[in-house]
């Protein structure tokens, strides 16, 4: 199998804005880190229209990044696909592998990925702003496209406004070439995700890769 | 195309009856019948084409054998996690 694509520097955006530190500033490493997937979808253009789904639940799965799950798996035609689409729950579950000041090694507790403020969109291209917190169980989606130069920000969790959108998404480093059945993965690294130091446990940015 | 080359044994009945099934499984059940590669071989095919109301039985019984032909040609996606 070959590897296609890479590095979604969702931290250094929208999930930096969510918790406190920058990614891997943190002091502890993650025992968990569990996300909730609703959907997963492909695009031929690097604009991300048009998806096709590949798999939906509306109830979500939700799985620990780190034990190596599978989501879900659907049929797509064979093809170059420029843009690979999660919607997933802003709200991410993890817990400290050690305890350290105010972080409980194993104590289970929620951060989100998306800041009060910023914005996102559903694959169906509903709009959505982001509130409430951890409180507020919103989905917002992770378009991973060529066309991104992976700068973060702002933008980091809503789609490309057309192909030669630089400034959205995040970077898909080549193309998605399905000429077989195949896996997309996406991964992330617990090493210092957490910091108890400052009579919090807080969060640093997740830095997520799909490859 | 596949449905097309998949239907075709039907045609080999020869008598009236089962002329109608072709037609219904050309022109109606194709999608859903033939397209596979499994429904020729399926008895129920050509049985229900040689009785006098083939064609809608023809059509039940190619059926599920197509679908599954078809689905099995198309990768398929699987979005995993992993630690990195």
């Amino acid at each position: 199998m070959k590897k296609h694509l890479l590095v979604a520097g969702l931290a250094t955006a929208a999930i930096a804005a969510s918790a406190s530190t920058q990614a891997g500033n943190g002091t502890i490493d993650a025992a968990t880190m569990t996300v909730t997937v609703y959907k997963f979808a492909v695009a031929h253009g690097a604009d991300c229209a048009n998806p096709t789904v590949v798999f939906s639940d509306d109830a979500g799965v939700a799985s620990d990044l780190l034990t190596g799950p599978t989501f879900g798996s659907g049929q797509v035609d064979a093809g170059t696909y420029e843009c690979v689409i999660i919607e997933l729950s802003k709200i991410i579950r993890t817990s400290a592998a050690t305890t350290s000041g105010a972080c409980t090694a194993g104590l289970e507790f929620s951060d989100v990925i998306c800041s009060d403020g910023q914005s996102s969109a559903l694959l169906d291209g509903t709009a959505v702003t982001c509130s409430g917190g951890a409180a507020n169980p919103q989905h917002v989606t992770v378009f991973v496209t060529t066309a991104s130069a992976g700068l973060g920000g702002d933008r980091a969790l809503l789609p490309p406004a057309n192909g030669a959108d630089t400034t959205s998404g995040l970077k898909l480093d080549a193309p998605l070439v399905v000429t077989g059945d195949e896996p997309v993965t996406l991964s992330v690294d617990p090493v210092q995700f957490l910091d108890g130091r400052g009579g919090a446990c807080t969060t640093s940015a997740p830095d997520f890769a799909v490859d | 195309m596949r449905m097309a080359r998949v239907c075709a044994p039907y045609r080999a009945t020869g008598d009236r009856a089962a002329r109608v099934v072709v037609a219904l499984a050309v022109g109606l059940g194709a999608l859903s019948a033939c397209s596979g590669g499994a429904s020729p071989a399926a008895p129920g095919a050509n049985d229900g084409g040689n009785t006098a109301d083939g064609g809608s039985t023809a059509d039940a019984a190619g059926g599920p054998s197509g679908d599954a032909g078809a689905s099995s040609t198309r990768p398929v996606l699987t979005l995993r996690g992993a630690r990195r």
